[in-house]
């Protein structure tokens, strides 16, 4: 389902139903101001994605158990080292949005799968246009932006990868936030 | 026949454990095509992939591959009608006969088939683009599992059949007639 993002989800969602009452408003919170229907939604909005995030981990945590041949042809057990630097970008994404990132932005949209090779692969859908293909294997990382189906590849590391990704959001979130998906399955 | 290029229109199978993805994803991932010869099933030759020996591994989580051109031949956006030789993807028929797979010996796979070329990353997301999720076989839900033959007489990737059920109930009966013979007299 998409929103018109110009407007903030809560706002949208003033007239009683199922969405209003998963934002967490009530008949009595009708009452209240736009800035503190904006300010809840921002926090329903950081609760949201943090339990998304927490769910990733979790995921994560499991991959350690996947073994071998998880897949017909050749599949190999992710490695440690693989888990732990999605770990650590999943994270660092998780806490910007919390701190920052629910001011302004809907959370990005995340797909996460092992590879055959042994590492971890995550598109990160940060507008509807704008897509991030991250995928790290060990200390290695391939890191390439798709824009309208231009595919651009983007030298990156551990250590910048995360920073990287969210300058790229930031850069582009004031002139398309009114394009971005937002994701009713985790929002309620 | 080995070699034959499968045509647009035909499905491929692959083959996943379900804890592969999280629980909630419903978008099937571009990671998991990245592999430069991408093994598959083809359809129009497994035609009950629920009776794969991948089945009986764990991988029931079948995705279904749609073969078709955007897979085939992958081009820059920029340059639609531009051919690039170097992103194509040749999709091809391999069929496995006994001993040739090394991790599974015994069987042989007539309807093996592979995904040739470089994986780029706007190819796995083509390829993602065009699966969807085929079926989740839940163990002991399916038709009773037979042992089928290929063209060349060896057997081919069906899991081996159960008799278990069979004998059991037999056995009961055979107990049953005989304690009936004996009280009899």
């Amino acid at each position: 389902m998409s929103q018109n993002r110009n407007t903030p989800f809560s706002v949208e969602c003033t007239i009683p139903g199922i969405q209003q009452q998963s934002s967490g408003a009530s008949i009595f919170s009708l009452q209240q101001s736009p800035d503190a229907y904006i300010a809840q939604d921002r926090l329903n909005r950081a609760n949201a994605f943090a339990a998304f995030i927490n769910s990733r981990n979790q995921y994560l945590s499991r991959l350690s158990f996947l073994g071998n041949n998880w897949m017909s042809g050749s599949s190999k057990q992710p490695t440690d080292r693989s888990i732990s630097l999605s770990r650590d970008l999943l994270n660092n994404l998780g806490y910007w949005y919390a701190y920052k990132g629910s001011e302004s932005f809907v959370y990005p949209k995340v797909i996460m799968s092992p590879t055959p090779s042994g590492g971890i692969a995550m598109e990160i859908e940060l507008f509807p246009d704008m897509r991030a293909f991250v995928t790290i294997f060990d200390e290695k990382i391939d890191y390439e932006v798709e824009t309208k189906g231009n595919y651009v590849e983007f030298q990156a590391d551990k250590d910048n990868i995360s920073k990287q990704l969210l300058a790229l959001y930031n850069s582009n979130g004031t002139k398309n936030q009114s394009d971005r998906t937002i994701f009713p399955e985790i929002i309620e | 026949m080995k070699g034959d290029i499968i045509p647009n229109g035909e499905f491929l199978y692959k083959y996943v454990k379900p804890e592969t993805f999280p629980d909630d994803q419903t978008e099937i991932p571009f990671g998991i095509f990245q592999d430069e010869s991408l093994s598959c099933d083809w359809a129009a030759i497994q035609k009950n992939p629920e009776r794969s020996f991948h089945i009986a591994e764990g991988k029931n989580l079948i995705v279904r591959i749609s073969v078709c051109d955007e897979i085939k031949f992958p081009c820059n956006p920029e340059q639609p009608r531009h051919k690039q030789p170097a992103w194509e993807q040749k999709i091809e028929h391999d069929p496995i006969a006994k001993g040739e797979d090394q991790s599974h010996p015994d069987i042989a796979n007539p309807s093996h088939s592979l995904i040739n070329g470089k994986k780029k990353n706007h190819i796995t997301k083509a390829i993602a683009r065009n699966s969807v999720i085929y079926k989740k076989v839940v163990p002991g839900q399916n038709d009773p599992i037979e042992e089928v033959g290929n063209h060349d007489g060896e057997t081919t990737n069906q899991a081996p059949p159960n008799f278990l059920p069979g004998l059991i109930i037999a056995f009961v009966l055979i107990a049953i007639i005989i304690a009936f013979i004996f009280i009899l007299s």
